[in-house]
Formats: C-alpha cells, structure tokens, sequence
C-alpha cells in the first residue's frame, strides 16, 4: 500500500483563497459594520472626538425618550401586519396560479410587475391614488360618494401606517406568490387528490395537506418580508406620520442630527433593531423546526 | 359490493382525444385490470372514475346510478398511485386514519380500524414512522391500508407496482389479489405490465390509443388476442406475414404452415400469422409439419432461458428456448411452429 502523501500548501490553501474575496467582502461590509455601530453605541467614536467607552448611557438615554416604546411598537406593527396579510394573500394567489383559466398567462406575467418596479414608484402611486387630491378621491367625489375631496378617509401620512402597508403588500405579494408556487409547483397536486379520494373535503385537503407541505416556503418568504419590512427606511419616512416613527427613521434622524453626538444614539438604535429583528427570527425558526420535527422532516 | 359501468366514456385535452368512447363493465366485487402501453388513456379513465377529471362526453355509473354530479371527496373510492403519495408530514398511522379523521369518526373507532387494518397489511409495529423512513414495499403497503381503511365501494391503481423492484413486485402482487379476495372490494386496476395483469385480474381490459379494444380474461386475452397489436402487446413478437391457402393451411414466404384454429378469413385472403417466442421450437432434423430451416443470428443467456434471433430468408423471428440446448450463432436450425398456438389476423 502506498502511504498517503501530506498535501502541499498550495492544495492546503486552495479552499480558503477561493472563499477570501467574498469572505472579505461579507466581514468587511457587513461584520465590520456592526463592530463600528457596537462599538459607537457603547462610546467609542474617536472620530467625533468622543470616547466613553465603555458607557450604557445612550442606550438608557435612548430607552427613556417619549415616543421610543411607541416607536418600536410602529416598527413591529408595519412589519408584522403586512407579513400576515401579505402571506394569507400570496398563498390565495398562488393557489389560484395552478388553475386553468381565461387569461392564466396574461395575469401570471402582470403579477410579478411589481417585483422589477422600485419601491420609490410604488410610494408615488400610493401618493398618487391615495392622498385627499389623489384619484381614488377625485373618482369617489365625482360619482358623488363624498361631498369634497377633503372628505376622503386619511389614509397616508397617518401612524395608522395604512400607506405604508398598501406599498409593501403591492412590492411584497408577487414575491412571496413566487416562491409560494414554485413550492406549490415542486409538490404537484397529487397529494391534494390522494386527500379527496380519501373523503377529505378542499379545505380540509388545504389545512392538513398542502399548508403543512408548503410551510418551507411559506416560512422563507415570511423571514424575508419581515426582515425587510422591520428594517424598512424610505417607506416609513415618506409615507410614516410623523414623529414618533419606525425605529429606522427614527435612527436616520437622530444620525442626520447636526450634533454628532447624537450618532451614538442612532448607533444604539441600530444595534436595538438588529437584535431586535434577529431574536424575533430566531425565536420564530426555533417554534418552525419544532414544527418540522414534530412531522419527521428534521 | 359495487358494479361499476362505463358508458362510450370521452375524454379530450384541446385538440388531443385521450380516451375515445370507452365501454366497461366491471362486476361487482371483481378485480379488473386496464393494460396498454404510455399514453394509451387507461391513467385518464381511472382519474375520470375517480373524479379527478371531468368526461367530455358519456357516464360512468355505480351500482347503475350517474356518479359524474358528484365530486371526488364524495364518491367514496379509494385510490392507490403510481408514486404511493402519502402525505410526508404524517406518521403511517396518521396517514392511515386520515381518511377516517376527515369524516369526524370517534377517535376509539379509528384506533380500532387502523389497527386491524395495519395487522391486515402486516405493519404492526411501523405506527409512529414517517413515510421516509419506511421501504417502498412499506410505503405501498400503507398507501394501500389508508385506502382499504375507509371502506371505500371501489378502489383503483394506477400502475400500483411499478415503482418497486422485481422481487417485491412479486409480493405485492399475491399481496394484493389476496386482500382484494379477502375485502371483495370492487378493484379497477391500471397496467402496462403483461404479466402483472394476466397474474392479478379476473378480466383485462386491453387499450391501445385512447380504445379499450379487448376485454376479456387473462386467457382470452393471452391465447385469443383480437389484433396483431394485442398479440404483439402480449408478448407474441412474431409476425409472419401469408395468404390462406385453406382455412387450415397458411402459405408464407419460409412454406406452408398448419394452423389449428380456423380463421374467420375467406380462402386466398392476406393475413397475419402471430406465434409466441416460447411457442418456437429449435430442432436439429426433421420431425413434423410446420417446421423451416433457420440461421442462428443472436443467442442471449438469460438465467434458465436462451432468447434466440432466427432467420430464415427475410423473416426474422425471436425464439425463447428453455431447454438445456445450446446452438451456436450461425448454426442451422430447424424451427418447428406449434399450429395450437398460431393466431391469424387480417392483414390491415
């Protein structure tokens, strides 16, 4: 037998100089990031001439601001609402995709607009079709349905976050009805006909059949949505209602403050968000393993 | 026990005509198989009876009554597929009770059920597994218990064994006609397995192209094809084209050959003559009539069977010899036709 020869430092080094741009990209952009914010939002930021490290103080300053708690409580609200509206919708839509109908090619390429529009021109639509002058206004005064345009129910620019739900439902709908039904797609329907020869009715085929079996991509899409409807900046500054606002904005403002000082604050906030957001989709992968392992996948 | 008809049963995809007005009857508490090749419509027919595909024209009928009003979920039938399709998610005994948790039976019932029934398929034991951690043989099994659990009036294969290898194929066929006998459930069957058919049904239904067009018992089927395509779909490879020079004697192109049964074809008319490759016999001399010189072309071994090319002038014939003879590519052969088994077709 021939002994195993040692490998070279060429063929020892391969793997991690292959992985190196994209490990330095990901560490430098993304964790070297979060170093700067941690270590600014506990007092270190020689750059504005402040070190207090290691201090608490913005954090409890920040804790104790009037409208903080309302602030996080907006935040989750115009992310949690429009992820479960959204979700419920996407699974509907998706579940209609499969059928055969007039049109099915036309509506399965115009649903995923959306998804290659920005979403700057999203908020200009609502703006456009919502506000007191919009079209919706106009069109419902001229039918004579409200007696000014000034009747018409305030739906933007409120901490109702009306607005800002409709521009995240019209961005984040396609996107999860995509990943929905390539889930839908990949499973094929003859489990759901298994279930009816078997007696079940369509919603019980539905509930014990095909959510359980959709759940990967409905728990991925949810994760994404979420994530980005949490951390959302520009949709909640233009449409938001003002002070206080998501913890986003609210850390935009307080970075944008012309005492630098206040940075620290914003940094704080943003470490708020991230661990925030993080334990909130830690929490819900755990319950979702649970879930799988209760039913043998895991 | 349920009968269930079949009247000139259409179904059409756009343009495409997959089952052409099918007609069957299937009696009650027999066991029937529908055997064709890909795509010849005996999957569509059986998803019609089920429910799962809407006819464009005709009716099919339980126990003389139209079911076709009435939706998959109601039609109490039980369907076995091609791919087992249990639902992942579920434990086998869930999977098994589905069926009886979905009408809302009392839960001590469905405990009494599934565990006669898992007794019945023999998976005692497997109750908590998940499907992926069972063999297909297991799988098939439990697909098969989720079925026979609700007590359904008729149950319908689709290419039940096809998934399985050779050896368990084997077992699920006795396994099958076994319960079938035991339970008496009315039981439609889809095929494209010769063998499979003529070992597990009381009649087999032949299509081919959207047309069921023999029906009859496996040895109606086997030793009185009605076509050559029938024939050449049984396993009769061998097709020797002639004209009747009596209506016991064919003329073709090798010599005269004797045929034991009379064709319905007048004297003089071109026919079709199919044989058997194990009806074939390979012989070094003369013995009889209906006998030919012939040259070896291929010999294959295949495990207590030699599976011989002959050829004789143009013809060219496949002979399967299980006797411990061997002969040699390129040898001379006699082959010896055996008359009882020589089928005649017209020749269109």
């Amino acid at each position: 037998m021939q002994p195993i020869s040692k490998p070279s430092l060429m063929q020892r080094l391969y793997i991690p100089l292959m992985l190196a741009p994209v490990v330095i990209i990901l560490a430098t952009l993304f964790l070297g990031s979060i170093l700067v914010a941690l270590l600014q939002s506990f007092g270190y930021a020689p750059l504005y001439g402040i070190n207090e490290f290691p201090t608490l103080k913005h954090y409890q300053s920040l804790f104790a601001l009037p409208g903080f708690w309302r602030s996080v409580a907006y935040t989750f609200y115009y992310a949690v609402v429009p992820t479960v509206i959204g979700t419920a919708l996407s699974i509907y839509l998706a579940l209609l995709l499969r059928k055969r109908f007039k049109g099915i090619k036309a509506f399965n390429y115009i649903y995923k607009l959306p998804l290659m529009i920005p979403y700057l021109v999203g908020v200009a639509l609502t703006i456009v079709l919502f506000t007191n002058g919009g079209i919706i206004a106009r069109f419902l005064f001229a039918i004579g349905l409200i007696e000014s345009t000034r009747d018409f129910p305030r739906i933007l620019y409120s901490h109702s976050g009306l607005g800002i739900m409709i521009v995240y439902l019209w961005k984040q709908i396609p996107f999860s009805t995509l990943i929905i039904y390539s889930v839908l797609m990949g499973l094929g329907k003859e489990s759901e006909e298994a279930a009816l020869t078997l007696g079940a009715s369509r919603w019980q085929t539905f509930w014990h059949v095909t959510l359980p079996q959709i759940m990967p991509g409905i728990v991925s899409a949810t994760i994404i949505v979420f994530a980005f409807n949490f951390g959302s900046f520009e949709v909640p500054f233009i449409l938001g209602g003002g002070f206080p606002n998501t913890l986003p904005v609210e850390a935009w403002r307080a970075f944008d403050d012309a005492d630098y000082s206040r940075r620290l604050r914003a940094m704080a906030i943003v470490m708020f968000i991230s661990f925030i957001s993080s334990a909130v989709l830690i929490t819900y992968l755990a319950l979702y393993r649970r879930f799988e392992r209760q039913r043998g996948r895991v | 026990m349920t009968e269930l008809e079949i009247n000139n049963l259409v179904k059409r995809f756009g343009e495409v005509e997959a089952v052409k007005g099918v007609n069957l009857k299937v009696k009650a508490g027999s066991l029937v198989a529908l055997l064709g090749p890909s795509g010849c419509g005996k999957t569509t027919t059986l998803r019609m009876i089920a429910g799962l595909e809407q006819p464009s024209k005709g009716d099919i009928l339980f126990n003389g009554s139209s079911v076709l009003a009435i939706p998959p979920e109601k039609r109490n039938i039980g369907m076995v597929f091609q791919r087992y399709v249990l639902f992942p998610h579920m434990s086998v005994e869930k999977n098994v009770s589905f069926g009886l948790r979905m009408q809302g039976m009392d839960k001590a019932e469905i405990n009494r059920r599934v565990a006669e029934v898992m007794k019945i398929v023999q998976l005692e034991g497997f109750e908590k597994r998940f499907p992926s951690q069972l063999s297909g043989g297991q799988q098939q099994r439990v697909a098969i218990a989720r079925t026979v659990v609700t007590n359904p009036q008729l149950m319908l294969m689709d290419e039940p064994l096809s998934n399985l290898d050779a050896k368990l194929r084997e077992e699920m066929r006795s396994f099958i006609t076994d319960l079938q006998k035991r339970l008496g459930i009315t039981t439609l069957f889809v095929t494209h397995d010769q063998i499979e058919a003529i070992e597990l049904a009381d009649q087999i239904g032949v299509m081919f192209k959207g047309e069921l067009v023999q029906f009859g018992t496996p040895e109606d089927i086997f030793n009185r094809p009605i076509n050559p395509k029938v024939a050449d779909f049984m396993g009769a490879t061998n097709l020797i084209s002639g004209h009747l020079k009596s209506k016991t004697r064919l003329e073709t192109e090798v010599g005269s050959l004797d045929l034991a049964q009379q064709p319905s074809q007048v004297e003089g008319s071109k026919v079709i003559a199919t044989i058997r490759p194990e009806h074939i016999d390979l012989n070094t001399e003369t013995k009889g009539p209906n006998q030919f010189k012939a040259l070896i072309k291929e010999a294959v071994y295949y495990g207590g069977i030699v599976s011989y090319k002959v050829q004789s002038g143009l013809l060219s014939l496949n002979v399967k010899d299980r006797s411990t003879r061997r002969f040699k590519v390129g040898e001379e052969v006699m082959l010896e036709l055996a008359k009882e088994h020589l089928w005649v077709f017209p020749e269109n």
